[in-house]
């Protein structure tokens, strides 16, 4: 970089918040994709005040930026490509409003995805929106991912949950996107923000539905002897018209990582465990688990454990939530495929990945979030070997294409990034990726919001080669 | 075909009723080399929302375009086409035991295509929630004649932009809907309304924020004024089949009314309605259950509240503790203007219409005068930090009014998208925010 930008940009933050010597941007070159790119400075930054000074200023000298909340990004959404400025946005984590009768709460982005819900936990409210990453990952990352998680079956993703959103534009413009009213006046400018990868803008602060929190919760754990019995269970539960908040289900490979690294209870010999959570009124949960329980014998699955206390249902959701991180002891690395197939394909969807693991000779622990059809199978794999990387990456992209031909799509949470550029066509024609590339265009016509993420580049025939180059400089641990 | 149609006054030289997406795709185009400003029409049940458009040369109606493409009871998802009414498709998901969780004005004349591009919703709102949160995937005949289709048939999808969100409530201006995908639920084991009248707007808003700060999980709250309903409201629904009659007399005019709904587990539901009524000790409530209760609900969207001749209607969306404060708003409002008021608060939505108008022609009267209204209310909404629109009554107010307000900053993103998926300006012209 140049030493003028670096006076720039410090004149605005501060001398000691900016990084540009190789040795600290080290520390920013990756997320939890596989790939590493180093950026060309990292600002931190307090204000959206210094976020649109900052932009400016890059604007001006057509300088990319990239915004980063807590690098825990799947798809490498939060590398900095084209040499981008990344914007380190984890000191802007102020909670600045919390309005009961309202319902919303009005937070700074770098905060914590579960500290939202620590801070409303004493006023009886929480933030629905609870991704497995939700100690780690902060709320920035999660408005640009539209991230989901367990309790996504019945309350939504993000999108569902941020009402308003203050953007500051490529060129350093501040503006408000939707508000404290549910239905704001002309185009759902949220909506579309939400998502975006940080290609649009970057979000400095938003306003967040809050909800009340149940009255009664109730845990089960059904324990399966197949994967298609667990597949059928759910269907069944639907079928009845039960709304569980939660119908999550772990292999027996991932079930035994989880219990070698921390015991919750999960029993080893399980083909699969279903975790289903009931949530609402006291009145008539009682009788709506026992339903659950005769369904799920109805299907084939006898046994059916409930959570005698907050203590038992929350050993059962740290193993849940600590599936990725438990699947680190069994490989030095892994890749998630993210698809996401209509429900009832899920069975046929998990056979035709175990063919796919069989093919390739990849051992593969799958996580899934089965009310929504959303698969996440760990492909594991030694980065440090170029040909089992390879491996990996062609066997993922064909998860991706069975789920796209069994009517999902490539991407049910973790995003596009640089990972699935090369899947978009698997989903989209070229008339729906260029209607996408005319939104890019009205918000950012200078391509100066992370370049190279989300849709691929036009005009000069990179993107997806551009993404392949990046990933020969690569050799990286993935999944810390 | 020439049109004998008639849109807020202006008549379209020609009319086509485009049969498939093909059709759709070369009147677009042709539309747009030659300039032709086309209406997107479906059942024209919301054609008084908004400013009139600019010009209409062709009126393009989705009748055409009809039918459910896919009902998937297990994945609980519903695609229809643009034409289809939201009766004709909440029927098919009754049919396989599903809930269509749509709940707009009208449902036997509103289509598909135009629920999702106006955002409508209704008093179950509160339970389903709001159109963007129901449509998982859309597909769209561009200005240039692309087809094109985003989202899909799953829960989840984040891949590429969240163009489905972009698409509902955009009012025809960026493409015309050929298909949508929703969400839907599977049926009730239970429902059931409370039907409270209660002495005073005050003790309606007591007890809304009482039910808001509790447990339970309304599928419907509104506060409704008793003339915002046909007469014979009280006496009609204590006839409905599970209805308990009313003791005391049917609410006056002016009194509001309570209607709180709840569906879910038996048990859970009465627990609910246990809880509300008996927080009103002395209001006789009445109770409807199931398909009475279903009723009741129909019979509100049907009869919503028609704006026009001497009556103004506005639709007003504010931070949700506020909906009630906008209804005193307009109460006072009205009386130092010498207006009636109805009004339909969704307390737990913040959306509310309000129909001020005048009491046997009296009053000023005149042009400015209800544009000085419109005025006052849109302040009103905006110091609450919500917005308001125009849904009817557009003859009442000056050439020029503006019905949406102020949009803000970020109107000119809207202008550039807009500019970008319809650069000759046929899709619905001045339709939409800011002169869109």
């Amino acid at each position: 970089m140049t030493r003028t930008l670096g006076e720039r940009l410090r004149a605005i933050v501060g001398q000691k918040n900016v990084l540009d010597k190789l040795v600290e941007l080290q520390t920013y070159e990756y997320d939890a994709y596989l790939e590493r790119s180093v950026p060309r400075a990292v600002v931190f930054v307090e204000t959206t005040e210094q976020v649109s000074r900052v932009l400016k200023i890059l604007a001006d000298e057509g300088i990319p930026f990239v915004p980063r909340g807590c690098g825990t990004n799947l798809s490498g959404g939060s590398l900095a490509l084209d040499g981008a400025v990344v914007l380190e946005m984890g000191r802007m984590n102020k909670v600045l409003e919390i309005d009961i009768p309202n319902q919303h709460m009005t937070v700074q982005v770098g905060i914590f995805n579960l500290d939202i819900s620590t801070i409303l936990s004493p006023l009886g409210y929480y933030y629905a929106p609870d991704p497995a990453s939700q100690k780690a990952c902060s709320l920035g990352g999660n408005i640009a991912e539209n991230a989901g998680g367990p309790h996504c079956f019945k309350y939504g993703v993000t999108s569902n949950h941020v009402l308003g959103v203050e953007v500051v534009l490529a060129g350093g413009e501040i503006v408000w996107l939707g508000g404290k009213n549910a239905d704001p006046l002309g185009l759902d400018l949220t909506g579309t923000f939400v998502g975006s990868e940080g290609t649009l803008g970057i979000a400095t602060t938003a306003i967040l539905r809050i909800l009340r929190k149940p009255e009664a919760v109730k845990t089960l754990l059904a324990v399966c002897d197949s994967l298609e019995d667990g597949g059928n269970v759910v269907s069944a539960i639907v079928a009845a018209g039960l709304m569980p908040a939660t119908l999550e289900m772990v292999d027996n490979r991932t079930i035994n990582a989880i219990e070698d690294s921390m015991a919750c209870g999960f029993p080893r010999e399980a083909a699969a465990v279903l975790l289903i959570e009931l949530d609402g009124l006291r009145d008539g949960m009682e009788e709506m688990a026992e339903a659950i329980t005769s369904l799920c014998k109805a299907s084939g699955v006898p046994e059916v454990r409930v959570a005698k206390d907050e203590d038992e249902r929350q050993a059962l959701w740290r193993g849940r939530k600590g599936a990725f991180g438990s699947i680190s002891r069994l490989a030095p690395n892994y890749m998630v495929a993210d698809g996401t197939v209509p429900r009832t394909k899920l069975p046929e969807a998990l056979r035709r990945v175990g063919e796919i693991g069989c093919r390739y000779d990849i051992r593969i622990a799958s996580v899934f979030h089965a009310g929504d059809g959303n698969l996440h199978p760990l492909l594991l794999f030694d980065s440090r070997d170029p040909a089992d990387r390879e491996k990996v990456m062609a066997a993922g992209m064909e998860v991706l294409r069975v789920c796209a031909e069994l009517g999902g799509t490539v991407s049910g949470e973790h995003g596009i990034g640089v990972e699935k550029l090369a899947a978009l066509p698997l989903v989209f024609t070229d008339d729906d990726l260029r209607a996408q590339g005319l939104v890019k265009e009205a918000f950012d016509p200078k391509g100066l919001a992370n370049p190279g993420k989300l849709l691929q580049r036009t005009g000069n025939g990179a993107g997806a080669d551009g993404s392949a180059a990046q990933a020969a400089r690569a050799e990286v641990p993935a999944g810390v | 075909m020439s049109s004998e149609i008639t849109i807020r006054g202006l008549s379209p030289l020609t009319e086509s009723c485009p049969a498939d997406e093909a059709q759709l795709a070369e009147l677009l185009t042709l539309a747009g080399a030659g300039g032709a400003a086309c209406y997107i029409a479906g059942g024209l049940t919301k054609q008084d929302w908004g400013p009139a458009p600019a010009r209409i040369d062709r009126l393009v109606s989705t009748a055409g375009l009809s039918g459910c493409s896919d009902v998937d009871p297990d994945n609980l998802t519903l695609s229809a086409a643009p034409g289809t009414t939201v009766a004709e498709a909440r029927e098919r998901a009754h049919a396989v035991d599903r809930i269509l969780p749509l709940d707009p004005g009208h449902p036997g004349r509103a289509t598909i295509g135009g629920v999702v591009a106006t955002g409508d919703q209704g008093a179950r709102a509160a339970g389903y929630g709001g159109l963007r949160d129901l449509v998982l995937g859309v597909r769209a005949t561009l200005a240039d004649g692309s087809a094109v289709k985003f989202g899909g048939r799953t829960m989840k999808n984040v891949t590429g932009y969240d163009m489905t969100k972009l698409f509902v409530g955009s009012f025809g201006i960026l493409g015309v809907i050929t298909e949508a995908t929703f969400r839907l639920l599977p049926r009730f084991d239970s429902q059931a309304v409370a039907i409270l009248p209660l002495p005073s707007l005050d003790e309606a808003k007591a007890s809304v924020a009482r039910i808001i700060a509790s447990y339970l999980q309304p599928l419907a709250l509104e506060v409704i004024s008793a003339d915002a309903l046909p007469p014979d409201f009280a006496s009609s629904t204590a006839k409905l089949p599970g209805g308990r009659a009313a003791t005391g007399a049917p609410a006056a005019g002016g009194r509001p009314l309570l209607l709180a709904g709840f569906s879910g587990h038996r048990a859970a539901v009465d627990r609910s309605i246990k809880e509300v009524t008996e927080a009103h000790p002395g209001v006789a409530a009445q109770v409807l259950r199931d398909d009475a209760a279903e009723t009741l609900y129909e019979h509100l969207a049907a009869s919503g509240p028609e704006a026009g001749g001497d009556r103004l209607g506005l639709r007003a969306s504010v931070p949700i503790s506020r909906a009630l404060d906008m209804v005193a708003a307009a109460q006072t409002c009205a009386a130092s203007n010498g207006l009636s008021v109805g009004f339909r608060a969704g307390a737990a939505r913040g959306r509310v219409d309000l129909l001020l108008a005048t009491r046997d022609g009296s009053g000023p009267n005149t042009d400015a005068w209800f544009a000085s209204v419109l005025s006052h209310m849109r302040a009103q909404a905006v110091s609450m930090g919500g917005s308001l629109f125009v849904t009817g009554g557009a003859a009442l107010l000056p050439g020029g009014y503006d019905a949406w307000g102020d949009v803000g900053p970020s109107l000119a993103i809207m202008k550039r998208i807009k500019e970008r998926f319809d650069p000759t300006g046929i899709l619905n012209p001045g339709r939409f925010v800011g002169g869109i």
